[in-house]
């Protein structure tokens, strides 16, 4: 085992849920420095595995290694993991603020029962010069456009100083342009040494930027260079010969949308609101 | 009002006012932000089981009442994580069942008459000296808990994968949470009444949402809110000769539709669906 070069090891890693199989025989190694998109369609188990690697699911087979040890028992070494849930699974009408998100992602290190230091300000400060969004320290989360909050999502996950970046579908419900220079922030952070593991149904934009993609369909169809991704194969694979056939028009990144709504929509609302 | 202040019972009222107005306003803030309002009135109907055993067993109904609701909170807790079953369906389940348990126990007790009414709907005359050191002490648990865990309540609140992600203990916070909510509806029981306790814990820290998108000011709100309502409608109870939980109930539901009316959220969510 190259524990030491490889950040992320799945090994034959099958999830079963009671009614149903989320991941089957899954074998995916991550090298340190990588910046790793899986992408697949809705119920492919994307979010089973991020929650694999974060030991919030175990496998049913198989073996999961992070930094070389069990997901479940990596005790302090969680902090080298930074974790970008999807943003639907919280409300945003929340009464919070920008800083306190960011400030949360340290609630682990702070410890029950104290208050945050000097040292944890300065943490939550820097995540957010990191990402952008200094200036939005006092806004309310409800008065974050879509690009906005996600970056105060980052910028709680960067709060830790972690190694490893995990994030579910990071720009949903966010315009193009906005999906566009988050990805790009993204890449500036994989050169700053992160290891980014993001999960995307988004196949055309993360695809320019990732510099691995691994497909999945509750099985490993295929991983490699992007640029290997593009084939019409690939997508049918994955979406049926429907999507692969209208993958050969001028925006392919459309057609992989599977959230029920008109692509149009995708630009509208979130982002420019204010 | 000062003649009114000269009666002891009414100073005991009035003292327990400003303390369940107040647990019940800041343990409210995180049942409304938490969406488990239905957990509350759950927990509150549970404790008519407490009382009714707490009777039938000739021990005191009050801590009957604290160890059944801590029990049906937690087993809520419980069955819903283990049963991979909605906590709002374990709550459907346990609410109807310990209201029955309680009809069932009393109903056994033939020709003992227990001022029930008073339980179920609240009354200032209730209140006597212990019962009063019982909600001071219940209330300063309650709120010396949230003051220790004010930053993992507020982050399982808002966002509890996360929490157990960067190592918060999530699930031990929650149910912390479920038991502060016992001890709420427990303290407050006696003045307000177990069927209209949930209404002093949700609609303070309701109202208090529609007016701030800021979280320490939502619980000054919320606060305010809650003393506000259990005092006025003690001292209108009294007026009035009403019944004391009704009154509250009806004078915070009062301040909460002032709330809404004013509400830049509702303003602001208009603005959204009319551009």
């Amino acid at each position: 085992m190259q524990s030491d070069r490889h950040i992320i090891e799945l090994d034959h890693v099958t999830v079963r849920y009671p009614f149903h199989i989320a991941l089957e025989d899954i074998t995916l190694h991550v090298p340190a420095g990588r910046f790793l998109a899986i992408v697949g369609p809705n119920g492919a188990g994307k979010t089973t595995l991020l929650k694999t690697v974060l030991g919030m699911v175990r496998p049913t087979e198989g073996q999961v290694r992070v930094f070389g040890k069990c997901p479940w028992k990596l005790g302090e070494e969680r902090r080298r993991v930074g974790y970008v849930p999807q943003v639907m699974t919280v409300d945003l009408t929340f009464p919070v603020r920008a800083r306190e998100v960011v400030m949360m992602g340290r609630y682990g290190r702070i410890g029950l029962g104290r208050r945050p230091a000097a040292k944890d300000r300065e943490a939550a400060a820097r995540a957010m010069q990191r990402v952008g969004v200094a200036d939005l320290a006092q806004e309310p989360i409800a008065r974050l456009s879509g690009g906005q909050r996600q970056r105060v999502f980052v910028a709680r996950a960067l709060a830790n100083d972690p190694e490893l970046l995990l994030l579910d579908e990071p720009t949903t419900g966010v315009d193009i342009a906005t999906t566009e220079s988050f990805y790009e922030l993204l890449k500036r952070l994989q050169t700053d040494g992160m290891t980014i593991l993001t999960v995307s149904h988004d196949v055309g934009v993360v695809a320019r930027y990732a510099d691995w993609v691994a497909c999945i369909n509750q099985r490993m169809a295929l991983h490699g260079r992007p640029d290997e991704m593009k084939s019409g194969a690939v997508l049918a694979c994955m979406y049926g010969p429907e999507a692969a056939y209208l993958a050969h028009g001028p925006v392919p990144h459309l057609v992989v949308e599977e959230h029920g709504e008109p692509p149009h929509a995708l630009s509208a609302g979130e982002g420019t609101h204010d | 009002m000062i003649d009114l202040l000269q009666y002891a019972f009414m100073q005991r009222a009035l003292i327990a006012g400003v303390v369940i107005g107040t647990v019940c306003a800041v343990v409210g803030v995180y049942v409304v932000l938490k969406g488990i309002s239905f957990i509350g009135a759950g927990i509150a109907h549970a404790s008519f089981g407490g009382v009714a055993l707490g009777f039938a067993l000739g021990i005191n109904p009050v801590l009957a009442a604290v160890v059944f609701c801590l029990f049906v909170a937690w087993a809520v807790g419980m069955v819903a994580r283990r049963g991979e079953m909605k906590e709002d369906t374990a709550v459907g389940v346990f609410f109807a069942a310990t209201m029955a348990l309680g009809i069932l126990v009393i109903g056994m007790m033939r020709g003992y008459q227990v001022d029930l009414f008073s339980y179920l709907f609240g009354s200032i005359l209730a209140v006597t000296r212990q019962d009063l050191w019982m909600s001071a002490t219940l209330g300063a648990v309650v709120l010396l808990t949230v003051a220790v865990l004010y930053k993992e309540l507020l982050f399982v609140t808002f966002d509890p994968e996360m929490a157990a992600v960067v190592g918060v203990p999530a699930s031990r916070v929650h149910f912390i949470l479920l038991g502060l909510i016992a001890l709420t509806v427990v303290l407050s029981m006696k003045v307000v009444g177990i069927v209209l306790v949930s209404a002093l814990i949700v609609t303070p820290a309701a109202a208090a949402y529609q007016l701030t998108e800021d979280f320490r000011t939502m619980m000054a709100l919320s606060v305010l809110t809650g003393i506000f309502s259990a005092t006025g409608g003690l001292l209108l109870s009294y007026w009035l000769n009403t019944g004391s939980g009704a009154t509250i109930v009806v004078l915070t539901t009062l301040v909460f539709l002032l709330a809404v009316a004013l509400s830049p959220r509702r303003r602001r969510s208009r603005a959204r669906t009319n551009p």
